[in-house]
C-alpha cells in the first residue's frame, strides 16, 4: 500500500507563562491511501495538536510546530510556504471539527458556506459552484438541498450541520478528511448515520483516507482499519483494530479497554481502572509518560523513555515490557509478569496528594 | 436491594411556556415530561436513558422539585410520593420551606464539574454547605465530617482548604459526590455524572459510586446518554423518547430483548469495542 500522509518526529510546543507544553513530542505515523486510520486518546494526549499541525493549523503563538517533517505525496507540509499550505487545505486535505454548532458562520446561509470552498479553490462560474453545492448536499444526505442552500445554520439541526460539515470538506474530493471528535456532540443514532456517511463518502472516492480523531474506542472499532494510541504527545501503541483489542500490548491501551463498560456480553461487577489521572503537561515524565500510572513499571521506566518498536507485524508498542516475541507483556493480573520488576508506580492517594502539593 | 418503594412517580406531566410575540405573550407550550409513571426501590439504580430533548434531565429536576425556581410559569402535574421516614408525602406541592426538610434525603449530582462548584468557595465550604443547612452540627464537627466524606470519595482530607480550579475533573466530580452524600441521603439523583469526564476517569468515578451505594444503602436515578455505562451501573433501566417512558424493566431483558421498536434502534446505534461484532454488523446491513 502506498503511504498518502508520512509524519516523522513530529513536535509540537506551546510557549506559555507557566511553562513550555510539549503537546506532541515525537510523533511518526503513516497513513496509507484508502485508509481509516484511528488516533485515540483521552484530553491532553496531543491527538487534535497532531492533526492540527498537520494542516499547520496550530495558532503561533503560543504554539510553534518545533521539528519534524509531514510528508504528502513527496512534498513536505512544514516547509511550504503559506501560499502553497492554503491551496493544501480544502483542496487535498480537510478537516471536520467536533462542534456542528460553532464551525458553520451563522451569518451566511448554507449554500453560500458550501459555495465559498469551491469559489476559493477553482476558476468556476458562480452557477457551477451552485449546482456542485447542491449535488454535494444532496449526497450527504440534506433532503430538499436547493431550497435547503438559502438556509441559515440555525436552520438546521445538530446531525445535519454536520452533514453540511462534511459536505464542505468533501466538496473538492480531497485524498485525505481529517475528523476531529466528529460524533462526539451527537446523539448515539446520529453518530451511526455520521460515521455510516463518512465511510460511505471514502468509498466512493478511491483511495481517500480517514485520519480518525477520537477518544472513543468503540467508535474506533465501528470504523477504522488501524488505531494509533496516544498519551502524553507521544504514539504508545500502533496496530490493527483487530490485534489491538484482541491483544493489546501496551499496559496503556490494556487499562483503557478495561475501563470500557459493554453493551452487551458478560458484566463484570467493577471495571478496571487506570490509578490516577493524566499527568501535568508542563511536568511530563523524563522516561515512559505513562509511569505514573502503570502497574506494571519497572526500575527502568521512570528515567528511560523506551523506542516505538515493532514487536509483532505491523503492532507498534513503546513500552520496555517490550520486546516480548510478539505476544502480549501484560495480561489479568501484574503479577503474572514477573516477579523480578520492582513496582514503581505510586498509589492512587499518592498521585492525587502530589498532584496537590505541587 | 429490597422491594420497597422510596419513590413513587405518578403521571408526571410537565409543560414549559412559550413566550413569544413584542408584548411576550405566552404563545404555546412544549410539553417535556407527558404523564409518566414509575417507582424507585430502596437500594437499586434505575437509569433513565434518551436522546438529547427527551425529558430525561427535566424528570430528574421536577424529583428535587426545583424546576419552579428554574423557569418562569412552568407547569407541573401529577405526584411525587416519596416515602420518608415520617410518612408518604408528595413532594410536588410543597414551597420552598417545606421542601427543605426533603432535600437532605434527595440530593443532586450534576454532570459539569466545572460549573457546578462554586470557584470562590473552598471544598470545605462547599462539602460543608448543606451540612450548616440541614444539620445542626457545630463548626468543629462539621469540619471532621467534611473530612471524613474527603476520605469516602477518595480525596485526602488535606485538600480541605483547596478551591476546585485546583483539581482535575475527575477529582471535581469526587467533591460533587462528596456534597451530595454530606446529609446522608436516601435518594441520589445523577444527571450524566460521568460523560464530561474521560475514559479512564470515568471508570473510576463509576466504581466510586457503586461502592458507595452498597456502603450507606443509597437509591440513585442515574441519568445518561451512553448507553454501555447505563447497563453497566443499573438494575433497571428505564428508555425515555419525546417526553414518555416507552420501555421500562429489569437491565439484562432491556438489553438483551428490548421489546419496544426505539429502544432496538437505541441499541443498534450504540458503538461496541468489538471489531469482529462491528463486521458481522456490516456484513448484515450490507446483505
Amino acid at each position: 500500500m502506498n503511504q498518502l500522509l508520512s509524519i516523522r518526529g513530529l513536535r509540537t510546543y506551546f510557549y506559555t507563562e507557566s511553562g513550555v507544553a510539549k503537546a506532541v513530542d515525537g510523533v511518526d505515523l503513516d497513513i496509507a491511501e484508502g485508509e481509516v486510520l484511528g488516533l485515540v486518546g483521552e484530553s491532553g494526549s496531543g491527538k487534535s495538536v497532531t492533526a492540527l499541525s498537520i494542516l499547520r493549523l496550530i495558532p503561533d503563538p503560543p504554539g510553534r510546530i518545533v521539528a519534524g517533517e509531514v510528508l504528502f505525496n513527496g512534498r513536505d507540509l512544514l516547509k511550504l510556504s503559506w501560499e502553497d499550505i492554503r491551496k493544501i487545505r480544502g483542496n487535498d486535505i480537510s478537516m471536520v471539527f467536533q462542534e456542528p454548532m460553532t464551525s458553520l458562520n451563522p451569518v451566511f446561509t448554507i449554500g453560500m458556506q458550501v459555495m465559498e470552498v469551491i469559489l476559493a479553490h477553482e476558476d468556476v462560474s458562480r452557477e457551477e459552484a451552485y449546482r456542485r453545492a447542491v449535488d454535494i448536499l444532496t449526497e450527504v444526505g440534506i433532503p430538499d438541498a436547493a431550497n435547503r442552500m438559502n438556509q441559515y445554520p440555525h436552520h438546521f439541526s445538530g446531525g445535519q450541520r454536520q452533514r453540511v460539515m462534511i459536505a464542505i470538506a468533501l466538496v473538492l474530493n480531497p485524498s485525505l478528511l481529517i475528523a476531529d471528535e466528529p460524533t462526539t456532540a451527537l446523539d448515539v443514532t446520529i453518530q451511526a448515520q455520521i460515521l455510516d456517511l463518512m465511510l460511505e463518502m471514502k468509498e466512493r472516492r478511491k483511495g481517500a483516507s480517514i485520519l480518525l480523531i477520537t477518544h472513543n474506542l468503540a467508535v474506533v472499532a465501528e470504523t477504522c482499519d488501524r488505531v494509533a494510541v496516544m498519551y502524553g504527545g507521544k504514539i504508545q501503541e500502533i496496530a490493527s483494530i483487530d490485534a489491538l483489542f484482541d491483544t493489546p500490548f501496551h499496559p496503556y491501551t490494556h487499562g483503557l479497554l478495561g475501563s470500557i463498560p459493554s453493551v452487551d456480553g458478560t458484566k463484570a461487577r467493577r471495571l478496571t481502572v487506570i490509578p490516577g489521572s493524566v499527568p501535568d503537561i508542563y511536568r511530563l515524565p523524563v522516561g515512559c509518560k505513562f509511569v505514573t500510572r502503570c502497574p506494571y513499571a519497572f526500575e527502568p521506566c521512570p528515567d528511560i523513555e523506551p523506542p516505538l518498536i515493532e514487536d509483532a507485524p505491523g503492532h507498534w508498542v513503546r513500552c520496555h515490557l517490550y520486546p516480548n516475541g510478539g505476544k502480549p507483556a501484560v495480561g489479568r493480573e501484574p503479577a503474572a509478569v514477573g516477579s523480578h520488576r520492582v513496582p514503581v508506580a505510586p498509589s492512587i492517594d499518592d498521585t492525587l496528594a502530589d498532584q496537590a502539593n505541587d | 436491594m429490597t422491594n420497597d418503594i422510596l419513590l413513587d412517580i405518578q403521571n408526571l406531566v410537565v409543560k414549559f411556556p412559550v413566550f413569544g410575540g413584542v408584548l411576550l405573550r405566552r404563545v404555546g407550550e412544549v410539553e417535556a415530561v407527558k404523564g409518566i409513571s414509575f417507582q424507585l426501590r430502596q437500594g437499586e439504580t434505575l437509569g433513565l436513558v434518551g436522546e438529547s430533548g427527551c425529558g430525561k434531565t427535566t424528570v430528574g429536576r421536577a424529583i428535587v422539585n426545583i424546576l419552579r425556581a428554574m423557569s418562569y410559569r412552568v407547569e407541573i402535574n401529577g405526584r411525587i410520593l416519596y416515602r420518608s421516614a415520617s410518612g408518604d408525602v408528595d413532594l410536588l406541592p410543597l414551597t420552598r420551606n417545606q421542601m427543605r426538610p426533603y432535600r437532605a434525603d434527595i440530593q443532586m449530582v450534576f454532570q459539569d464539574p466545572y460549573s457546578s462548584l462554586n470557584p470562590r468557595k473552598t471544598v470545605d465550604q462547599i462539602v460543608g454547605e448543606p451540612l450548616r443547612i440541614h444539620t445542626k452540627l457545630s463548626r468543629a464537627e462539621r469540619a471532621e465530617r467534611v473530612r471524613w466524606l474527603l476520605e469516602k470519595v477518595g480525596l485526602s482530607a488535606r485538600h480541605v482548604n483547596r478551591y476546585p480550579h485546583e483539581f482535575s475533573g475527575g477529582q471535581r466530580q469526587r467533591i460533587g459526590i462528596a456534597r451530595a452524600l454530606a446529609t446522608n441521603p436516601k435518594i441520589v439523583i445523577a444527571d450524566e455524572p460521568v460523560s464530561a469526564l474521560d475514559v479512564s476517569i470515568q471508570a473510576q468515578v463509576i466504581n466510586l459510586m457503586q461502592d458507595l451505594q452498597e456502603e450507606f444503602g443509597l437509591s440513585y436515578i442515574f441519568i445518561a446518554h451512553d448507553l454501555s455505562v447505563v447497563r453497566h451501573i443499573s438494575n433497571r433501566i428505564a428508555v425515555m423518547s419525546w417526553g414518555n417512558i416507552v420501555e421500562i424493566g429489569p437491565a439484562e431483558q432491556i438489553y438483551q430483548h428490548p421489546q419496544h421498536q426505539y429502544s432496538k434502534t437505541l441499541l443498534a446505534a450504540a458503538p461496541r469495542p468489538d471489531p469482529a461484532f462491528n463486521r458481522r454488523r456490516r456484513g448484515r446491513s450490507l446483505s
